[in-house]
């Protein structure tokens, strides 16, 4: 009886894991084999590509905005992802350690700025950002990337905080060390996993951003990945660029990827971590 | 080396819950002093405010006589051991013990000396490279130990440092801490809500209620003369019984008898200690046991009988320890058993008896400690005795001991 539930249950988890995976797996299958095929074959239906060509990397590579726009993604990305971890640490941790009025409303107006549509703001933004010079900058994009994703990272963050005991710090600072050294050397360390996890997906959200990056650039100065994939045009006036923009989707997906799999160790660690203590 | 010196301390947090009020205390140099309450009774606040993890709202903290009051905890040179002990999870034995070091900018030399010799001193050797959540609890303690002793405090302050052990590891560390602090000679203040670890430990000690210091002095001072009720029943295990003395004249009336009591001509509240009862006739071998605390200050044993109150009781629970024997028992009327002597209840004005109060309905409780190898069963009724000189009074409303008795 008990068996026949077990291999049941065992029977239900494996057909849930496979529906899962098909649903996230088979568009981003299907990507990489469109970015694979020649172009004569793009409609013919199969998963797997019948001639495999790498032809649409090369023509992506070939695009003299390309380049230009993964250094614009990498570096804006990259700035928003460690300007908002490093104001989001202080800010969780007065959020968590320190008693101040109106700590609640804080982290309340987080929470509503994380709320808040943004393309609400697009319009006005791009108006403010050519009047004072942002448009068309780095800074430009950082900033609005920054402001959407600094409350997510002070909630991961402060929730991370919380977890550790109060104590540790106590002691750091009983040991002479000042209320920074102690952040950096004994809380940091330890909420590494909270820190992965919010710098993952501050650094998500700027890559895949397309809205911003469409609107408040024009050029290679800062146009990032997404804003110049709209743009590509097929190889004559009446061929769509599928192709081209699949071998592109391919190549800004790997450092996601990387990323993922490089913190997937910490972020998991930290969550069995804090499964079993105690 | 200091001495610590707390100046009219007061703590309100501000939710408006007072933790500490008005704390006077001189911690002398190199003494093992202990904090010792109930729980909320502001020892830990105490001891975060010498330290400098809080600030208090009133008063001043000095070290040899100089203000602390300001000073960043890591300033003062003191070091804490924490009740969860606090170690460093993401750090080997060996960085937990360097880190105070570390931070202070001592040179690598010299840091891997001071934390082989704290190593050696605490048989942490061989552990040097192993994380903290491969040791056990006992270990963990070592390495708190450990990193406060590394960089030579002025000051050690440890936080119930042993309630995280099981008994008998808790018996051997509270050794290890004694022999500690003898080879140190490190002023020490040593919270804790535990007699036993008070009172062998501590050089001195103060007993802390609702974040008032209820009295300070040596454990000797405090367990044979208490200050007030509280510090009488929270010392002792079992505690001592309490019970109601009415007054009629210079005598007090009790359930056990009569004896001469101190204070006005008010009621009082009399304490008696289980060790100070005995059966009675038992007392050649009584007072064999029974030798005058030293530190009590009392005066060579009066050879008065009167001194002596003998009642009979019928034991309700007996609990065998072994070394001794615990005899719960249910003191019987008095007035059923008047065979003369000088310790029954006299009314010789006709008055009528005072009301006993709302407890005296009920039979008096008392708690015995007996030889372990007398023959007292259950349901016995037996005959007892205290020493007059051994009760404790106290003023029923105040709760203030009385005269010096």
């Amino acid at each position: 009886m008990s068996d026949r539930g077990t291999a049941l249950e065992r029977l239900f988890w494996r057909a849930t894991v496979l529906v899962v995976l098909v649903y996230a797996g088979l568009p981003l299958a299907w990507i990489v084999s469109l970015s694979l095929k020649p172009a004569a074959d793009l409609g013919d239906g199969h998963l797997v590509p019948r001639h495999v060509t790498l032809a649409h990397y090369g023509a992506v590579f070939a695009n003299p905005h390309f380049p230009a726009a993964l250094r614009n993604s990498l570096g804006i990305a990259t700035l928003a992802t460690l300007l908002a971890v490093a104001l989001g640490v202080l800010a969780a941790y007065a959020v968590v350690r320190l008693r101040f009025p109106g700590r609640r409303l804080f982290l309340g107006g987080a929470l509503a700025v994380a709320m808040f549509p943004p393309v609400a703001v697009i319009g006005p933004l791009f108006d403010l950002w050519r009047r004072v010079g942002l448009y068309d900058t780095w800074a430009g994009l950082v900033l609005p990337y920054l402001s959407l994703t600094l409350p997510l990272a002070i909630w991961i963050l402060a929730a991370a905080f919380r977890d550790l005991p109060w104590d540790l710090e106590r002691a750091a600072r009983v040991d002479g060390a000042t209320r920074l050294q102690a952040l950096r050397k004994i809380i940091l360390p330890l909420a590494a996993p909270g820190v992965a996890a919010a710098a993952v997906l501050v650094f998500i959200f700027a890559w895949n951003d397309f809205m911003f990056a469409l609107s408040l650039t024009s050029t290679d100065h800062a146009r990032t990945v997404p804003a110049v994939l709209a743009f590509f045009t097929g190889a004559s006036r009446f061929q769509q660029p599928t192709s081209a923009i699949a071998a592109a989707s391919v190549v800004v997906t790997i450092p996601v990827v990387v990323l993922v799999l490089l913190f997937q160790r910490p972020i998991v660690a930290g969550l069995t971590a804090g499964a079993v203590k105690g | 080396m200091a001495t610590i010196t707390l100046k009219g301390i007061g703590k309100r947090f501000s939710r408006g819950a007072v933790a500490v009020r008005n704390v006077d205390l001189e911690i002398h140099d190199g003494e093992l002093f202990v904090l010792l309450g109930p729980s909320g009774c502001g020892k830990s606040t105490l001891l975060n405010i010498i330290v400098g993890l809080e600030e208090p709202t009133s008063g001043t903290v000095s070290v040899d006589g100089r203000s602390m009051n300001g000073v960043e905890p890591g300033k003062r040179n003191m070091a804490m051991v924490f009740q969860s002990y606090a170690i460093y999870p993401h750090m080997s034995v060996r960085e937990n013990l360097a880190f105070p070091l570390r931070i202070a900018g001592v040179p690598a030399e010299e840091r891997e000396r001071r934390v082989a010799e704290a190593a050696e001193i605490l048989e942490l050797e061989e552990l040097l490279d192993r994380r903290p959540a491969t040791l056990s609890g006992g270990q963990r303690q070592r390495v708190a130990m450990g990193r406060a002793i590394v960089r030579n405090p002025v000051a050690f302050l440890l936080d119930e440092p042993l309630s995280n052990l099981d008994a008998r590891l808790r018996g051997q560390m509270r050794a290890e801490i004694a022999r500690l602090h003898r080879r140190l000679g490190t002023t020490t203040v040593y919270v804790t809500h535990d007699q036993t670890e008070a009172l062998t430990l501590a050089d001195r000690m103060a007993v802390l209620n609702r974040g008032e210091v209820q009295q300070a002095g040596t454990p000797r001072e405090v367990y044979g003369r208490p200050a007030n009720r509280f510090v009488a029943g929270f010392l002792g295990s079992p505690p001592m019984t309490f019970m109601r003395g009415e007054r009629d004249g210079d005598d007090v009336v009790l359930p056990l008898g009569r004896a001469t009591a101190p204070g006005g001509g008010s009621d009082v509240e009399v304490g008696v200690r289980p060790e100070d009862v005995r059966e009675a006739g038992s007392a050649t071998r009584a007072s064999a046991d029974a030798l005058p605390r030293p530190g009590v200050g009392q005066a060579e044993a009066p050879s008065d009988p009167s001194a002596l109150l003998r009642f009979r009781a019928r034991v309700e629970l007996l609990e065998w320890l072994g070394a001794e024997t615990y005899a719960h028992v249910e003191v019987e009327e008095q007035d059923a058993r008047a065979e003369g002597a000088g310790w029954g209840r006299k009314r010789e004005d006709g008055r009528p008896r005072p009301e006993p109060g709302p407890s005296g309905e009920r039979p008096q409780r008392l708690v015995a400690r007996l030889s372990p190898g007398s023959p007292v069963k259950e349901g016995d009724v037996v005959d007892l005795e205290v020493e007059a000189r051994r009760l404790h009074f106290f003023d029923p409303d105040t709760g203030a001991r009385l005269g010096d008795a």
